[in-house]
């Protein structure tokens, strides 16, 4: 599964690249983050902190763009706040 | 026969501290692996919350950018608009909860706040600001709540 790794930040890089390309082939981020601790598990002798770092977990969560979300919704309470007054 | 005995009472301290040290190390390793599925666990309960999340998110994405749309339509009728309206609550709700789920988690110590602090602090203070009226006194989303006044104050 890997290459010439010899840093935690090459680790790091090296997963985050990975499950880009796995996520399009696995929309199920449960199965594919288990996937990858267990992989980190087997392969590789970290304490918690370095499996959280390098676990491409922050991959998941900058997808939600959850703000954007709040912004758009708010211009669309304010038209349906329109319509009441109306 | 006190050489003997001495002998006899070292083997058996040998055996004794041989079978305490593998059933030590055998334990150890039980810990680590119950340490291990513990935070495996956490992780699964934060991505199946985040994966709800995530979900009536784009529902919420879904009903708004039909609102929007329908706003260009001067000849919108007004049941069509009581629809919209309804629908618009209902997915805030159902977000609203999912939110306040995850905020009860980490208000309880489910998931570690520092792991997501960063993440939701400002999602959570811009929901509060954008939607007002929902987080008032009588508000059911108290986790919520909790989470940013926690989270703002440090």
């Amino acid at each position: 599964m890997c290459g010439d790794l010899r840093t935690l930040e090459d680790l790091r890089e090296y997963l985050s690249k990975q499950f880009e390309a796995d996520k399009q082939y696995e929309s199920n981020y449960i199965v594919l983050i288990t996937k990858y601790l267990n992989f980190i598990k087997i392969n590789y002798n970290l304490s918690d902190e370095e499996k959280d770092y390098v676990l491409p977990i922050k991959s998941v969560n900058e997808e939600q763009s959850h703000t954007k979300t709040i912004i758009n919704t708010k211009k669309a309470q304010e038209i349906l706040l329109q319509w009441r007054k109306k | 026969m006190t050489f003997n005995m001495d002998i006899g009472t070292f083997i058996v301290a040998c055996v004794g501290s041989c079978i305490a040290w593998y059933q030590l190390s055998k334990i150890n390793k039980q810990i680590k692996i119950a340490v291990d599925n513990q935070r495996l666990d956490k992780l699964k309960i934060v991505l199946e919350i985040e994966t709800q999340m995530n979900q009536r998110k784009l529902e919420f994405d879904k009903v708004s950018k039909q609102i929007r749309e329908s706003a260009l339509d001067n000849n919108l009728s007004e049941e069509k608009k009581e629809i919209l309206q309804d629908y618009f609550d209902s997915i805030k709700e159902s977000y609203f909860n999912s939110l306040d789920r995850l905020c009860y988690c980490i208000d309880k110590g489910y998931i570690d706040d520092k792991d997501w602090r960063s993440e939701y602090r400002n999602l959570i203070l811009e929901v509060i600001k954008s939607y007002e009226s929902d987080f008032g006194v009588a508000s059911p989303y108290n986790n919520i709540k909790n989470i940013n006044e926690k989270w703002q104050q440090s």
